[in-house]
């Protein structure tokens, strides 16, 4: 097995156009473990995602997953679930599950076909004349059918319903490498902070926080969505009273 | 992968295109006959006889006419459509955060698009060419033997013809993916604004085949300040060495255009990719 | 199996405690097969992580016993569970005690109040 750590980035940052959306990022995120990617909208979860699967390239600093730039190799081993529907819509369930079988060497394919079965959908049912919800629920099934060292979620439980969730929860926690990490953004964290070994606060584009959330609890006596509420508390503009 | 790309990109692109092509091919067929028993002697004597029939011919006729003109256009909207919108759904929409996130490199993506592309126009091409030739053949009673010998006598009006034919079939290809590829450098361009993405990249059609021109005119200008057409006229002496001239420096230029719209697009994907 | 978890407290310690009350009163009876952490992590909705550290504490304490080929059995031992039940309620009536006393009882009232005999100081008298 590896030994050497899964994600490590130093100093990233990303700019579009002169506004910063990730600055001076170091982290290091190890194998076989939970983490929660956390902060407000804007804060620059989904930007630090797309470095990390190579959909964006850093202004500055590096990052390395399993040792290695992102590029060719790196996507053989990330297993990325966006927030965005990336079907082509002409497509059949048997189409992805072709496709994905084709590019991706850790594709369980008998893992996806149960899944999908549970769900009572069928191989030849179109893309198409799926509702939303089923949609985002074989993609998730695709992303985690595979034995991928990291899985980048993008806030996978938005905007969904208590039952959608907990189905995507246990899909999650249910079917990963367990040799591998998962790297969950959400700003919902009481849904799932059960299942994080890890956190990572970011705030504007900084990490300010990357702990173990058992040691946070211990330290603390809070849970990690009160302590979120508590950094990411919104400043009044005029503190101490009435205005004169 | 490149293998599979294109296999994935053949079922997406064809799907609509086969039915259109299918049709248009009916279409033609259907026209043939139409004309063909039009032609006949024993139709034009049945024509005589009755006003109503000559009245349901002539609707017949233009029902025909109608059908077919809207399948070629049909066709041509739509072999566009897949050039332009495989590439910029495929890979700078949603689909895109799948194909980027493949294990395969951008220029595989890129290939994988363009081969498809240039596939589709080149078999629209190709079928328009054979309808066309078929209908206005029909019309004019010009029977298939008698085509197989015009074509065989042209072949035969100079020593390098076939050859002169092999290497504009291989221009006309080139100059089809090249077309296909300006296509794909003006939407990588459009597509690093945020707003009015398409606009962007209308105007970067239209700005690279204006900078195009600018830079042929150029080359006139500084190829007759140094004497190029005095060569060429030289050179025309010699009808073979000029025609292979003439070849060469279109096979050059397009191949020129084509390497420098995939660089374009290939650096602005992999360095710029900017999915919404 | 209803798991009580409470967020603001490190989650496996809560796991642990829950298997030990589960053990002790025979809902995994001695020697029979403890279910896989697999399993426990679907049903409590926590990681594998989390699971595993909560059985590793019960492996170190005996009460759970991992063989190689038939995978994890609740311990034969049953002086083991007795003490484990021991120590459980003893940690009960503590806290329980605290709280009552912070409420101003006396010790005499509270026995008297759990058998149910003593009407005045439910009377408020």
């Amino acid at each position: 097995m590896n030994t050497n750590a899964l994600v490590e980035c130093r100093g990233l940052g990303k700019s579009f156009n002169g506004r910063i959306a990730l600055q001076n990022v170091d982290l290091t995120l190890g194998r076989g473990k939970v983490i929660g990617l956390l902060g407000p909208n804007g804060s620059g979860k989904t930007t630090l995602i797309k470095i990390l699967n190579g959909l964006l390239q850093p202004t500055t600093g590096t990052c390395a997953i399993s040792g290695a730039m992102p590029g060719t190799y790196t996507k053989s081993i990330i297993s990325y679930l966006p927030d965005k529907s990336y079907f082509a819509d002409w497509m059949k369930v048997n189409d992805l599950l072709d496709m994905f079988e084709g590019f991706y060497m850790d594709f369980d394919r008998a893992k996806a076909e149960t899944m999908c079965g549970y769900l009572g959908i069928h191989p030849t049912d179109r893309i198409k004349e799926m509702s939303k919800g089923t949609r985002e629920k074989i993609q998730l099934i695709l992303v985690m059918s595979r034995n991928a060292e990291l899985y980048l979620l993008d806030e996978p439980i938005a905007g969904v319903d208590p039952a959608a969730r907990d189905y995507i929860l246990n899909t999650i926690i249910n079917n990963y490498n367990e040799e591998g990490t998962i790297l969950i953004s959400t700003h919902l964290i009481t849904d799932i902070e059960k299942i994080l070994d890890e956190v990572v606060f970011l705030r504007e584009g900084r990490v300010i926080r990357h702990e173990a959330v058992d040691d946070i609890r211990m330290r603390e006596g809070k849970s990690i969505d009160e302590l979120f509420k508590e950094d990411f508390r919104m400043v009044p503009i005029y503190e101490g009273g009435e205005m004169r | 992968m490149t293998g599979r790309l294109i296999k994935f990109e053949m079922r997406s692109s064809f799907r609509h295109l086969l039915i259109v092509w299918a049709a248009l091919m009916a279409m033609t067929i259907l026209m043939c006959i139409i004309y063909a028993v039009s032609g006949m002697d024993s139709y034009a004597a049945f024509m005589d006889s009755t006003r109503v029939a000559e009245v349901i011919s002539a609707i017949v006729h233009i029902a025909a006419w109608l059908v077919y003109v809207a399948l070629m256009v049909a066709l041509v909207v739509l072999t566009i459509a897949i050039v332009i919108l495989r590439f910029h759904r495929g890979l700078l929409g949603d689909e895109g955060y799948l194909m980027h996130t493949l294990p395969v490199k951008e220029w595989q993506l890129i290939t994988s698009k363009g081969v498809v592309a240039a596939l589709a126009v080149l078999g629209s091409s190709i079928l328009v060419a054979i309808s066309g030739f078929m209908v206005v053949s029909t019309i004019n009673h010009v029977s298939i033997a008698q085509i197989m010998q015009d074509i065989a006598a042209f072949m035969h009006t100079e020593k390098l013809m076939p050859l002169l034919v092999v290497e504009g079939i291989i221009i006309a290809i080139l100059g089809i993916l090249k077309s296909v590829y300006q296509i794909y450098a003006s939407l990588a361009i459009g597509q690093l604004v945020n707003r009015y993405r398409i606009l962007l990249a209308l105007g970067a059609y239209i700005g690279i085949g204006t900078v195009l021109s600018i830079i042929a005119m150029l080359g006139v200008f500084f190829g007759s300040l140094l004497g190029l057409d005095e060569w060429i006229s030289n050179l025309s002496a010699n009808v073979t060495a000029f025609e292979q001239v003439v070849m060469l420096f279109c096979f050059v230029v397009e191949a020129i255009q084509l390497v420098i719209f995939h660089i374009v697009t290939e650096r602005i994907m992999s360095r710029k990719l900017n999915l919404l | 199996m209803e798991w009580k978890i409470d967020d603001s407290r490190p989650i496996w310690p809560q796991i642990k405690e829950q298997l030990m009350r589960d053990i002790v009163a025979g809902k995994y009876p001695m020697g029979s097969p403890f279910p896989t952490v697999r399993d426990l992590a679907e049903d409590a909705k926590v990681n594998r992580n989390t699971m595993q550290r909560a059985l590793s504490e019960l492996e170190n304490e005996g009460l759970v016993i991992t063989n190689r080929t038939s995978g994890r059995t609740v311990t034969m031992d049953e002086n083991l569970i007795k003490l484990t039940r021991g120590k459980i309620a003893k940690e009960k009536i503590v806290s329980f005690r605290q709280e009552m006393e912070d409420m101003g009882f006396t010790m005499e009232e509270i026995i008297s109040l759990m058998r149910g005999s003593d009407s005045d100081v439910e009377k408020g008298e």
